[in-house]
């Protein structure tokens, strides 16, 4: 059932059936479906789907930062403890300073009213009050280097609307790792930025992980930059997991419908060769087609009793809309898992997805 | 491609009156500078940028959804920026937009097919109820817009299926250029899918021209015949997309490319172009290469004279050192 990894020894991070329902007024809607995951120190684990996948929501759960609406059962194991059962002022000594979080829009989590270094100490001093404000401010400013800020000291006196899209999110990033913490969640950090930013900041992101061995969770709907930056993915589908193994192999060979569907619908920048022959390809109009998954995700208050991915599924078989598949270990593979009764090859199952319509 | 073209632009700049204070004082935002180009008919031209490169401006601008300070846009052979906003209007017919974000840009007061009727009141004015009806039915099942979709509101629709509205709402007065800003920016990737292929569907039905503008250089290269590269206002490269994808001569344009995150996992997949730095400011007004600040191949030259386009292998490159 859990999904386990090239990652070495016990995971720093485990989940176990996590369920996330949230109470609206049209009824309940579960969003995170009972998935159970380890994340290993120093792994840069990739969790990839698209809108309402459940994808953040899982991570926000495990820092206690869901709507009050949500309700949760199942178990997320931090250093002997559930997450989801401790109180506030024990969460508050992991949150911040153990498991750290960076989001997507900057604005939203700095305080517009507060320079940059008075929002950075009160981030240090929360966490660590040993400290006097002369070395709290000197780690601040080091810290700001470390992300390529350009003239930190000054940077320290700023204000968040004075800074760049690309600036602001580096000071996330630098006050999520002031405190060193074990494991970074990211959730979609660069996905506001433009591109050479973002390429920017993915570098930044990759030397302070190798540099320090955190666990890094990159949430994301970029295939992209999940090939990029990290070594394992998890592909999510309506709240449960549906493939999960390192990124090359899940790309190269993926076992999945739904991940191979994901694959054959992303547009694709192809390799910049330099032979004039490559100048022949591009008519648009004989372009291939991309592959349009068919239909829409499902109504989340409204789940099909069996594969959550059936009714959008060109490699669907009858058993498919009754049972629902577990996340198992691929039989030639188990290090690989997925969740799919379908035992075909790549190959296989892409020429079922590509040859019907 | 010999015939006249359908689109035009020559020497177009917009610039706007900004902010300022009492310190500062108003300041100009040079958000497009002296841009040309020509648009064939059934031609996918897109532009791509950052943001601040002027893309969605510049789009804008070509409708005279906001004025053109310089130059002149010539719509088959019609200079469309001496017209009056009462002249331009029965050109409006032939020129429709498709925005970013589908919802957004749809009346929540209205049904769908009060939505798709809309144009077809200010541009057809003659035809009757039952007319209008049938153009409507006909435009939803060219768009795969079921029938019973008519009645109900926007909000009930997902993000693909509003891009579809919004799309079909374009269509119905049967234009001959369609702008499309971003149109599957804000949609999940197999929703993406779904829309490009729709565009390129319609696109090739119809013959339509199409100018796409976009930041996502993977969708660009997916759609588009001929492809523009934007910087602060600046066309630094344009010619055909699969030339310029290939081998892109302007450092701006390889450090763009080369920033996309690929799913490539073989050892020869192309280095990436390190930037330093942010954007300058709009505000300037470059004496040199407006990307002088940030390119890793700038030298003396290029701070104090402005490089212009000029063809090299096959496209044409403002720069004073171009070479893959």
């Amino acid at each position: 059932m859990t999904a386990r990894t090239t990652g070495t020894g016990q995971p720093i991070l485990s989940m176990r059936e996590l369920v996330i329902a949230f109470d609206t007024p049209d009824g309940v809607v579960e969003a995170v479906n009972g998935i159970s995951l380890d994340l290993y120190p120093g792994e840069v684990l990739g969790i990839v789907g698209e809108s309402g996948s459940g994808k953040s929501q899982s991570w926000m759960a495990t820092l206690g930062l869901l709507a009050d609406n949500a309700s949760t059962q199942g178990e997320v194991t931090f250093d002997g403890h559930n997450l989801l059962d401790l109180d506030s002022r024990t969460l508050n000594t992991i949150r911040g300073q153990r498991i750290s979080m960076v989001f997507q829009d900057p604005m939203t989590s700095l305080n517009p009213y507060l320079d940059i270094g008075t929002q950075m100490i009160e981030a240090l001093g929360t966490h660590d009050r040993s400290l006097n404000r002369a070395d709290a401010r000197r780690r601040c400013v080091e810290m700001l280097d470390r992300v390529a800020i350009p003239d930190a000291d000054r940077r320290m006196r700023q204000y968040p609307h004075e800074l760049s899209g690309g600036m602001r999110q580096r000071v996330m990033i630098a006050i999520a790792l002031l405190n060193d913490p074990d494991v970074l969640i990211a959730d979609e950090p660069t996905t506001a930025l433009d591109v050479t930013i973002q390429a920017e900041i993915l570098d930044i992101l990759t030397e302070l992980q190798r540099e320090r061995g955190m666990a890094v969770v990159f949430i994301t709907h970029d295939l992209g930059v999940v090939a990029e930056l990290c070594s394992r993915v998890c592909v999510m589908y309506a709240g449960e997991l549906v493939e999960v193994g390192p990124v090359q192999e899940v790309f190269e060979d993926a076992r999945h419908p739904y991940t191979l569907s994901l694959m054959r619908a992303t547009p694709r920048t192809t390799n910049t060769g330099s032979s004039a022959a490559d100048d022949r390809a591009p008519d648009a109009a004989k372009r291939a087609a991309l592959y349009a998954i068919p239909g829409a995700p499902p109504n989340m208050r409204l789940r099909p009793p069996g594969c959550a991915f059936e009714p959008r599924c060109r490699c669907a078989e009858p058993r498919c809309r009754t049972e629902a598949p577990a996340l198992e270990a691929l039989s030639d593979q188990p290090h690989r898992h997925k969740a799919c009764f379908r035992t075909g090859s790549s190959e296989d199952l892409s020429r079922e997805l590509l040859d019907v319509g | 491609m010999s015939a006249e073209p359908l689109l035009t632009v020559d020497r177009v700049s917009v610039h706007f009156r900004a902010g300022g204070n009492l310190l500062t004082g108003v300041s100009l935002v040079r958000a497009v500078e002296g841009v040309s180009f020509t648009l064939q008919q059934g031609e996918t031209l897109s532009i791509v940028g950052e943001s601040g490169s002027g893309k969605s401006t510049l789009a804008r601008a070509i409708l005279r959804l906001v004025p053109v300070t310089k130059g002149s846009l010539h719509y088959r052979g019609e200079n469309l920026v001496t017209l009056s906003q009462d002249q331009m209007r029965p050109r409006r017919r032939m020129m429709q937009m498709v925005f970013q974000d589908p919802i957004a840009s749809l009346s929540p007061r209205r049904t769908v097919e009060q939505i798709i009727e809309e144009p077809l009141r200010v541009h057809f004015p003659d035809l009757d109820r039952a007319e209008r009806a049938q153009r409507v039915a006909e435009t939803m099942d060219a768009i795969g817009l079921l029938p019973d979709m008519r009645n109900r509101y926007p909000h009930e629709f997902s993000g693909g299926q509003a891009q579809r509205i919004g799309i079909a709402r374009a269509l119905i007065v049967e234009p001959e250029l369609l702008v499309a800003d971003e149109p599957v920016s804000a949609l999940d990737v197999s929703i993406q899918a779904q829309v490009l292929n729709l565009l390129a569907e319609i696109k090739q039905a119809r013959s339509l021209s199409l100018l796409f503008i976009s930041h996502d250089l993977s969708v660009v290269q997916h759609v588009s015949d001929n492809l523009m590269v934007l910087y602060l206002g600046h066309v630094m490269e344009v010619g055909p997309a699969g030339t310029i994808y290939s081998r892109p001569q302007n450092p701006y344009t390889q450090a763009l490319l080369s920033a996309v995150p690929r799913m490539d996992f073989s050892a020869d997949r192309p280095k990436r172009t390190r930037l330093t730095g942010d954007l300058p400011s709009p505000t300037l007004e470059h004496v040199g290469c407006p990307f002088a600040s940030r390119c890793p191949r700038a030298q003396a030259l290029c701070s104090t004279d402005k490089p212009v386009l000029t063809p090299v292998d096959g496209r044409e490159v403002a720069c004073h050192f171009p070479g893959s």
